[in-house]
């Protein structure tokens, strides 16, 4: 008996490690991988150059569209080489798929973790606009929502790497 | 009506006329001054408290009239309408706020910045509702 309890547990256990990561699921990562590096050099900057002035240094266009771009551009650097793997798998085809290349499940737990997701953007904002009453700095403010998009952002990608391992 | 539908109506009157007397409060100081007023927090204080009481005014007294309804979780469309409602108004709450940092980085107006921000956590909000409740209606 204990030997075919031992035997299930190890067939569970094979069956758990051998069940590959969702596409969507994997993207999400390297996504929310990109949103924390992107952040980091933002904030990196920002410290930097207001350490070298003295004092806060202004919002720049220029710093907060060239943090996009290194965003937009590695997620996307990321999810192509994760395509190019996937598609070398034998037992992936991708007509399977629908035209966005997401099924059922994918679309529903975007739907759900955006939706989550948005009312940690609405804190956040809010957060960063009470805040303004104790600083009084525009500059404050305007790098307090550039913090708050990136929050809401990493925050999106753990709602969909949690309902993507939790049943609803 | 369903009661999720009837709290999404009340929510949605709530926000819009605590919107509302913020905005007028807003404009008449902004008048006052000629210019844009600075963010002032009993504006701020007033307008949260207005939706607080004004939840519970009309909330309570929904939830007294239909106590089943309202301790019944929210069934699977319910929850659809709800996520799909919560996932659009986020987009008008992103919208506003790039809109806010971008009207920043050109006119330098520290004000504009926290009154478009807080606009667009007003508006999205509404749109929540609002969207809740279309999809209530037209179906998701």
């Amino acid at each position: 008996m204990a030997k075919m309890v031992a035997t299930e547990a190890h067939f569970n256990s094979s069956q758990r490690e051998a069940e590959p990561m969702a596409f969507w699921e994997r993207n999400m990562i390297v996504i929310g991988l990109w949103s924390l590096i992107s952040a980091l050099v933002y904030f990196g900057a920002v410290t930097w150059q207001s350490l070298t002035l003295g004092m806060i240094v202004q919002p720049q266009l220029v710093l907060v569209l060239g943090c996009v771009m290194l965003q937009v551009f590695g997620s996307a650097l990321g999810m192509l080489v994760l395509h190019q793997y996937r598609k070398r798998r034998s037992d992936w085809n991708e007509a399977d798929l629908p035209d966005d290349g997401m099924d059922e499940r994918d679309r529903y737990v975007k739907l759900k973790s955006e939706a989550s997701a948005s009312h940690f953007y609405s804190l956040f904002f809010f957060t960063a606009l009470l805040a303004w009453f104790a600083h009084e700095n525009a500059a404050i403010l305007f790098h307090s929502l550039v913090g708050a998009f990136y929050l809401g952002d990493i925050c999106r990608t753990v709602f969909q790497l949690i309902y993507y391992n939790k049943a609803d | 009506m369903s009661f999720r539908e009837k709290t999404a109506w009340a929510m949605g009157i709530i926000l819009t006329a605590a919107g509302a007397y913020y905005t007028h409060l807003v404009i008449t100081a902004s008048a006052a001054l000629g210019a844009p007023a600075p963010p002032i927090i009993p504006f701020v204080v007033a307008y949260v408290l207005a939706i607080i009481i004004g939840s519970i005014v009309i909330m309570v007294p929904l939830a007294i009239a239909t106590p089943e309804e309202a301790d019944a979780p929210a069934d699977e469309r319910e929850r659809h309408i709800q996520h799909k409602a919560g996932n659009y108004s986020g987009y008008v709450l992103g919208a506003g706020a790039i809109a806010a940092m971008l009207h920043f980085t050109v006119n330098q107006n520290g004000n504009m910045i926290f009154h478009i921000v807080f606009a667009s956590l007003m508006v999205s909000q509404i749109c929540e509702y609002a969207l809740q409740i279309w999809y209530y209606r037209r179906g998701a």
